[in-house]
């Protein structure tokens, strides 16, 4: 039993501190715009918006406590750790929100920096005129791994043009909220259908290590049944063939035996093991076995499934100008277009 | 290299929701949300939303991601349910998901909560989301206790299935393991078969020790059921043999004690099965599949002793002359209009209790008798006749006794609590009028009350008054760890559901030792009843939860023809066929007394020598 200790809920790892931690963060963050009050340990929350609490089915005040004691103490608090039953409710209460985004990247270069760009070498910009707007997807992906007792998830970002996938950095662009009104409409169904192959890419890429684990565990599991199986099935063979041996000495003996009290001895345990050879055979022990087999290993098969569900959680459209760059080479003009954020000139 | 069964990798694959796909053995299931085009239309139409929703989303996904299986996410949700915390229950219910992958015995020593860390490994499950459908398999008698802890401890509502065509829709389900055996010989077929057309993701099976013999029928219901996770919880596993032991884990994991030949050349000392011949072996094998705590090294619990007082009454004659006279009516004339005998069985089992109870209760039933045409004149005249007996009763010599029996208990301590139990309302009420008049402070506790009525009334019993008042169904379920004293006002012929009363009280937090009282009237069949079910069963020592084991393993706890218990059917049928002759009701119960003896001495062995190999 005190091997165990270290798994007690009131013990907590410096990972789960941290944890406890973050989610403290995330619920002052979701909560911002309710009334929060923090003291000794409990946060008060109230003044929730009205479709919250019919979601989560009680009103608001919620005492939210990130201590398992002190949740103890507190009568009707609300305990918050990785996974508890408030912050799932969060989650799901989020789960239909959020799910389109439209965003702009925002660059619009000058003639200084166009002119330093190597693609644009040798020529002489004369005009830097915006020509149309481009368009990417990025598909955000939440897939959940479940096997065994265990359960993992991660979070796949794909970036989607033209049924390619790109790999930007967003982080080097300003970004700001797009304009509807600027954009056409876009159906994004071709590019869903390439980043759901992506995703199946990368997803098999990233359940590997559970797939060795599982596959482990799995074989050890899968040998033991064939093993047992195989051993019972010999087993009975050679109680057949022992049993044939039987009959065949029984029978040797008999030839040689004159006295009669002898030859009904001998008769009659041939005729036992006789019976018991044709019991074994009737019984179709061996068929019934491989069925046995195969029904319990269709059932470790079955408690090793692998299940992994994908999620499109979010769709964000990003556009951002492509320009018309007006260039002279050796006293001759032209047009060329240059998209900013892939830095392509055509 | 994955094989894919369903589409290869190259291709887009439009509108594709599933696809299941093998590498080597492994299954693999990927699913996709059919909800994903609901999005792409919206951008469609250009419905967008504020990216900082995402990046909240994002972060509710992490916070509220599971952590890993090295705490019970559940357990703060139950906490508040339970009466005490108890940390050997939440380890084991962590060491059978986390280390023995949802399958194990759990062999726990009876009274240190089997059926709560049973309870913690299901409602983690759910709440994990691994577990859809569920099923429990008991025996006849547990099956509502079962149901109601799950319900008011872990808030998770069991099904009975008692019908075939009951298992369709039966994702949390619970079953007396009992009836679903059942099997058809004339079809070949279990009567439940279509439980093994179902994948059950989690089977707990309490007192599996009755899952010893592998050509039952029992233990084939149970090897057929398709399950990713098993649980089997028994106290006791091997009661003879070990090879009932072996058979016990063929069920959880086939062939891990090898075959039954090399189990016997491997574990057995040749032609002794009771004897391991390499004990340490044996016990490390064991130790993969099963969890196992005895009471002294669990910290947290103290067991009190149980005293039994019996007070015999004394009645007076004309007492005994109406008792005489509807035990002679019941026998003799009880007559439908056609003047057709009634079914004396029927009449035992809801007459008898009501007249061994109190008077009040007796000319309840004789007045409805009496106003009721569907019984023959004759015997409404006679019903009248003895209601007027009834009432011409000045004194009433077992209420005397109680109220004698209360001011006993205070002399020895003045604030203690008494609860007091009876079978019947009529009952209830009589005694409550009775003493209130007498300047007891009591109240009133019986079925029908709404929740909040319930806790009311308990805060009054722990606050004001000093007896409750109760009958069974009101106090079903319901935790007096603060009171001491039980006062059976009425014995109920089934020694479960006295278990049950004394339940309320021999629970965990109980301080002190609990006293016992039962009314019987001297020189009647009921004398002798409340002596074997309260001397001879309930106070002998025994631990809360062992009772029930030993009348499972004697089967005398299934429901008998009558639908009540087969114990109790059989204290009726003595009483019926002795036909009020006391000496011939005295040497059937001595019997039945004989072979109870005899099934707690084979269980007191079974538990010394499961001790023996498995402490």
């Amino acid at each position: 039993m005190n091997k165990l200790k270290n798994i007690h809920p009131n013990y907590l790892t410096k990972m789960e501190t941290a944890n406890q931690n973050n989610s403290k963060e995330f619920i002052l963050e979701f909560f911002k715009d309710s009334k929060i009050k923090d003291e000794k340990g409990v946060l008060t929350i109230s003044e929730v918006r009205e479709d919250f609490e019919n979601f989560i089915g009680k009103k608001s005040p919620y005492k939210l406590v990130f201590d398992f004691n002190l949740h103890n103490k507190i009568k009707d608090s609300e305990l918050i750790m990785q996974g508890s039953y408030f912050l799932l409710a969060i989650r799901d209460y989020l789960s239909d929100k959020g799910q389109t985004s439209l965003l702009k990247i925002n660059i619009e270069p000058t003639l200084s920096e166009l002119s330093k760009n190597p693609k644009f070498k040798n020529c002489q910009i004369l005009e830097i005129k915006h020509s149309h707007f481009e368009f990417f997807s990025e598909f955000s992906f939440l897939s959940v791994y479940q096997y065994l007792n265990e359960k993992k998830q991660s979070m796949n970002q794909i970036l989607v043009q033209d049924k390619k996938v790109l790999g930007l950095d967003l982080g080097k662009f300003k970004i700001k909220i797009g304009n509807k009104d600027e954009i056409p409409e876009i159906n994004l169904s071709n590019a869903y259908q390439f980043a759901k192959n992506r995703l199946i890419f990368n997803v098999t890429k990233e359940i590997r290590p559970i797939k060795s684990i599982l596959k482990e565990k799995l074989d050890k599991e899968l040998n033991r049944i064939k093993n047992h199986y195989s051993k019972q099935i010999k087993e009975k063979d050679e109680e057949i063939e022992r049993c044939i041996e039987k009959i065949k000495l029984l029978k040797s003996k008999l030839k040689h035996t004159y006295y009669d009290r002898d030859i009904r001895i001998l008769n009659r345990l041939i005729g036992e093991s006789q019976e018991r050879f044709e019991n074994l055979k009737k019984k179709s022990y061996k068929a019934r076995l491989e069925e046995e087999e195969k029904f319990h290993i269709t059932d470790e098969i079955e408690k090793h499934i692998l299940s992994i569900k994908n999620n499109l959680i979010n769709v964000t459209l990003f556009y951002y100008p492509v320009y018309n760059v007006h260039i002279a080479v050796k006293s001759k003009k032209f047009v060329r277009k240059y998209n900013p954020v892939l830095d392509e000139v055509f | 290299m994955d094989k894919l069964k369903i589409i290869s990798k190259s291709e887009p694959q439009k509108d594709l929701l599933q696809r299941t796909y093998f590498d080597r053995e492994l299954k693999i299931i990927e699913n996709f949300s059919k909800e994903d085009s609901g999005i792409l239309e919206k951008i469609k139409n250009k419905h967008f939303e504020d990216r900082k929703i995402l990046e909240l989303k994002l972060k509710s996904e992490e916070a509220a991601k599971q952590s890993e299986m090295t705490k019970l996410i559940s357990y703060p949700m139950i906490r508040g349910n339970l009466e005490y915390n108890l940390p050997h229950q939440q380890e084991g219910a962590l060491k059978i998901l986390r280390d023995l992958d949802g399958r194990a015995l759990l062999a726990d020593e009876v009274g240190l909560g089997k059926t709560i860390t049973a309870g913690m490994v299901l409602k983690e499950c759910i709440v994990r989301g691994f577990v859809r459908r569920a099923l429990i398999l008991t025996p006849p008698s547990l099956v509502n206790q079962w149901k109601e802890e799950l319900s008011t401890k872990f808030d998770l509502n069991f099904k009975e299935v008692n019908k075939e065509s009951e298992w369709e829709n039966a994702g949390l389900a619970i079953a007396s393991i009992d009836k679903v055996k059942n099997f058809n010989t004339s079809t070949n077929e279990f009567k439940h078969s279509k439980a093994h057309e179902i994948y059950w993701d989690i089977i707990i099976i309490d007192e599996a020790h009755k899952l010893k013999d592998k050509k039952t029928f029992r233990w084939r219901f149970v090897d057929k059921l398709q399950k990713k996770r098993l649980l089997l919880l028994t106290a006791t596993p091997f009661q003879n043999d070990l090879i009932e032991l072996y058979n016990l884990l063929s069920l959880l994991r086939r062939g891990h004690l090898g075959t039954i030949s090399e189990f016997r050349s491997s574990f057995l000392v040749d032609g002794n099965e009771r004897q391991p011949l390499n004990p340490r072996e044996l016990k490390r094998k064991l130790s993969e599949v099963m969890i196992r705590r005895r009471r002294d090294e669990v910290k947290g619990i103290r067991y009190m002793t149980r005293i039994p007082k019996i007070d015999s009454i004394n009645l007076s004659w004309q007492e005994k002359n109406a008792y005489e006279q509807v035990v002679d009516l019941l026998l003799l004339h009880y007559f439908d209009f056609n003047g057709e005998p009634i079914s004396t069985n029927l009449a035992a089992y809801s007459v008898l209790p009501k007249i061994t109870s109190s008077s009040k209760s007796s000319i309840e039933f004789l007045e409805n008798l009496v106003a009721n045409p569907k019984y023959h004149k004759t015997t409404r005249d006679i019903a009248q006749r003895i209601i007027g007996d009834f009432k011409r009763i000045t004194h009433d010599t077992k209420i005397e006794k109680l109220i004698a029996l209360i001011h006993e208990i205070n002399k020895r301590d003045k604030d203690t609590k008494i609860l007091l139990y009876t079978k019947h309302p009529a009952t209830l009420k009589y005694i409550a009028d009775i003493l209130r008049k007498q300047k007891f402070k009591i109240t009133e506790f019986k079925g029908g009350l709404t929740p909040d009525e319930k806790t009311a009334r308990i805060k009054e019993f722990k606050e004001k008054t000093q007896i409750l008042v109760s009958t069974e169904t009101g106090a079903e379920g319901l935790n007096f760890q603060f009171c001491s004293n039980l006062i059976n006002y009425d014995l109920p012929w089934n020694p479960m559901a006295v278990e049950q009363r004394i339940g309320r009280l021999d629970r965990i937090g109980q301080k002190k030792n609990i006293f016992v009282y039962s009314l019987a009237t001297k020189g009647t069949m009921e004398e002798h009843v409340v002596d074997l079910i309260i001397n001879k069963m309930c106070c002998i020592g025994l631990v809360m939860g062992e009772l029930p084991i030993i009348l499972f393993n004697m089967g005398l706890d299934s429901n008998g023809q009558s639908g009540s218990n087969k114990f109790e059917e059989r204290i009726m049928n003595a009483f019926l066929d002795s036909k009020n002759n006391l000496h011939r009701f005295t040497s059937e119960i001595d019997k039945i007394g004989g072979e109870i003896n005899k099934g707690i001495k084979e269980y007191e062995q079974t538990k010394k020598y499961t001790s023996q190999l498995l402490d």
